[in-house]
């Protein structure tokens, strides 16, 4: 099941990749999980999806998908791959994923 | 009390599925036959739907789970090229909802809604077919196989595949196929736009608007609130749906109408302007902005579509067959066969996926298992958003669908001359009809509105119209322009700067300045020459008292049917080197197919003696009549920019179906040679690494 968490080696960078943030929505165990990850349930807590719960899934899950995280994301990754060096702004983030985004084959016919 | 054992359970469950897809198969097998032997006055669309959802549902639990597990050998357990290189930049593990959504909405353009549209004047049976077939049996293949291919290869594009498995010639094939597919592209779907707001204030106000909000979205997302694309977008939408209703506003002001009606030419001129500038201007300005729009109308539209055709269950009322399919068509010349598998290309089976399919898609798997998930089933989606474009062409009345698509030069200038010929094909309207509806639609005629996009709007508008009230056909009708045009203006952004990338490598080869993609004077060199290419097509699309579309869109389908058969020799190549020959038969099955259509359609186009096809014969009857004086001043003027299109036309089809042939040679070269034991280019596959994505191999 996607839980997302990656297990390396001692020595070996650990990068928390988007995999991590959404698991994948595919059993109501993998959702009940999910939520467990995301803190707004314990593990021992009683298993079960509120309506809220869902929302707040979906709304990360419209999040990543439109990209409007992305920056949270590039931080996280960063802050744990390569700390030390100073991260790109917001927007300088921004403008640099745009056009790495729009110098290959986006759209179709 | 015993508790069932997990072998019992298990056995339970098996039988239960096994009775499910048993239902699901007879219902899908009564919803096809019901569409094909239906020969009355009309059939529900609801037929249609059930009929697509149940061959994808059985096509993707068989078809593709088989092709997964028995040919392609997907392994769960091996590190995708996302996690091994994971740079959290290009390479990113992603989850596999994301990565279909980003996948979905980067294959998913205007192609199906247009091509089945066109096909519609065959009746409403070929097209149907073809899509649900041509999709499961090609187009989702191919862009499974495709991705899974670039997958093991570290997300490689087509182009270096196929030099990598084939050879260079393959290489080179498949680089000058996409730069060309690309110009033709760009240059249908321009046409397609101007025909849309021909003469008609409200939709060119409407489109007009969409750049400055456009701008307005990405400044905002650049430097009022960096990065926040939700909240941009949002402002983005609703400054859109505001346009749709100010472009009524203006159709009423008599002032402000005549300052956005044009006709055709200026219209294309503009849209020239616009491609250049657009091609120049740095991405957070226009491109990206209206990208997010576009894909926020084109997914809500697409799933409103969906549920207004399932909740009023339109009547469909053109006729399984028409007359048409002797080749005699209004919209566009050409038999049946090859012509329908030409015009419907995205929908059934689209080259240009295989470019998505080897971009960014398989740099962003987490797990080798979600292949089948993304490359079948987003093809498979696609597939019906076609059947929707082709439900909403064909819920008009045939004599209403004909008058919109027909060109001028075909039926008539008149209006009356139109709907006497429309109706002596045995599908009557009335100029009164045309004109009401004309009237409910807010548009001064719909008469020989080619393209495809103002009938796929008026049926759309109805359809919604009937969904959610009479009274709003205008304001759905507009919406539904709006809503093609603007992503049709994306790919023409996007496809504009793709091609002068790649223009700019190939210049880059001669000169090496020329191959710096941000030095200015390289930029609007390669910006210009790629704009000219397809602007010259456009501006002769658009002088063409034909229509333009009757040329033009069996050349992009061509093109794009070629381009599926390249990727296609490159994914039979690498099965074939991987000693599964038996296997082969699932790509080279749809290559025969697209060797057979795109190479009948070429024969057809270059050889035809009918004026409406050949495009010699047209070339040769208008050298005639302009030598021997009987065309009037205004066509004697174009008509030399006319002959020399069409031989042009008919040396660019030759070019292509010659690329054809010479990658299909050299696939079986390499085959031929590697059967018999001698040296090919070997597997560039990355070697096996197990995945360390926790328990990512037990997931389901």
């Amino acid at each position: 099941m996607g839980t997302g968490l990656i297990e390396r080696g001692v020595g070996e960078s650990f990068s928390v990749v988007s995999d991590s943030s959404l698991p994948a929505l595919e059993t109501g165990r993998d959702l009940n999980q999910c939520v467990a990850q995301s803190g707004t349930l314990t593990a021992n807590e009683e298993i079960c999806v509120k309506p809220f719960q869902l929302l707040s899934y979906l709304w990360r899950v419209i999040r990543e998908l439109s990209g409007d995280d992305a920056y949270e994301r590039y931080i996280a990754q960063h802050t744990t791959s390569s700390p030390g060096i100073t991260p790109l702004t917001r927007k300088d983030f921004y403008l640099y994923q745009q056009r790495k985004k729009w110098s290959g084959i986006q759209r179709c016919c | 009390m015993r508790l069932p054992s997990c072998i019992e359970i298990t056995m339970k469950n098996s039988l239960v599925a096994i009775f499910v897809w048993i239902a699901v198969a007879l219902l899908g097998s009564a919803a096809l036959g019901g569409i094909a032997l239906n020969r009355g006055e009309s059939i529900n669309a609801l037929w249609f739907v059930t009929a697509a959802l149940c061959v994808y549902a059985i096509s993707y639990r068989f078809y593709a789970t088989w092709i997964a597990t028995k040919v392609l050998l997907i392994d769960p357990t091996r590190a995708t090229p996302a996690e091994r290189l994971d740079n959290g930049r290009d390479y990113i593990p992603t989850n596999r909802w994301i990565v279909f959504g980003h996948h979905f909405a980067a294959i998913a353009g205007p192609g199906p809604l247009v091509g089945p549209t066109l096909a519609a004047q065959f009746g409403y049976l070929p097209g149907t077919l073809w899509i649900l077939f041509g999709a499961v049996l090609g187009g989702c293949v191919q862009d499974m196989v495709t991705l899974f291919y670039s997958t093991r290869r570290n997300g490689r594009s087509l182009g270096q595949m196929a030099r990598d498995e084939l050879g260079a010639i393959g290489g080179v094939a498949a680089l000058t196929t996409t730069l060309f597919i690309m110009i033709i592209l760009i240059a249908v779907l321009g046409l397609v736009v101007v025909n849309a707001m021909k003469h008609s204030p409200w939709a060119t106000s409407t489109v007009a608007a969409t750049i400055p909000i456009a701008m307005l979205v990405g400044l905002y997302m650049r430097s009022i609130r960096p990065g926040r694309v939700l909240e941009g977008s949002l402002l983005g939408v609703i400054l859109l749906l505001l346009a749709v209703a100010g472009g009524g506003w203006i159709e009423h002001q008599q002032n402000l109408r005549e300052f956005f009606d044009y006709p055709g030419l200026p219209l294309a001129w503009m849209v020239i302007a616009y491609g250049f500038a657009a091609a120049i201007l740095p991405v957070w300005l226009l491109l990206a902005p209206r990208d997010y729009l576009s894909t926020y109308m084109k997914l809500g539209t697409i799933i409103l579509l969906m549920l207004a055709i399932v909740w009023m269950q339109p009547s469909v009322k053109m006729p399984a067959f028409t007359q048409f399919v002797d080749g005699t068509g209004p919209i566009f010349g050409g038999k049946l066969f090859p012509f329908v598998f030409i015009t419907i290309a995205c929908g059934a089976i689209s080259g240009f996926h295989a470019l998505i399919a080897s971009g960014t898609t398989p740099k962003l798997l987490s797990n080798e298992r979600d292949i089948r998930m993304i490359g079948f089933g987003g093809m498979a989606l696609e597939s019906f958003v076609a059947i929707m474009a082709i439900i909403a062409a064909t819920v008009l009345d045939p004599g209403v669908f004909f008058a919109i698509n027909s060109p001028a030069g075909v039926v008539g200038k008149e209006a009356a001359d139109a709907v006497a010929k429309i109706s002596s094909w045995g599908f009557p309207v009335t100029v009164a009809q045309m004109n009401l509806l004309a009237q409910q639609m807010g548009e001064a005629t719909l008469f020989a509105r080619t393209g495809g996009a103002p009938s796929l709007a008026v049926g759309m508008a109805s359809i919604f119209g009937s969904a959610f009230g009479q009274g709003m056909l205008a304001m759905w009708y507009h919406f539904a322009i709006m809503f093609e045009a603007i992503f049709i203006l994306t790919t023409l952004d996007a496809g504009t700067r793709v091609g002068r990338f790649m223009l700019q490598d190939m210049l880059g080869n001669i000169w090496k300045p020329l191959g710096h993609t941000s030095w200015y004077p390289s930029v609007l060199l390669s910006s210009g020459i790629i704009v000219a290419a397809w602007g010259y097509f456009l501006y002769i699309g658009v002088i063409d008292p034909n229509g333009g579309v009757n040329i033009l869109w069996p050349l992009f389908g061509i093109s794009n049917q070629i381009l599926a058969a390249i990727a296609l020799c490159v994914a039979t190549g690498i099965l074939v080197k991987s000693d599964k020959l038996k296997y082969a038969w699932i790509t080279a099955l749809p290559l025969t197919w697209l060797i057979i259509i795109t190479s009948s359609a070429v024969w057809e186009k270059i050889t035809s003696t009918d004026v409406r096809i050949g495009f010699l014969a047209a070339a040769n009857d208008l050298a005639a009549k302009l030598a021997s004086g009987l065309l009037s001043p205004e066509k004697a003027a174009i008509a030399p920019q006319l002959i020399f299109n069409q031989r042009l036309d008919a040396v660019l089809t030759l070019f292509f179906v010659c690329m054809l042939w010479l990658i299909v040679f050299d696939m079986l070269r390499v085959c031929v040679r590697y059967l018999n034991g001698k040296p090919v280019p070997p597997l560039s596959e990355v070697s096996h690494q197990l995945t360390r994505m926790e328990k990512a191999w037990v997931r389901d």
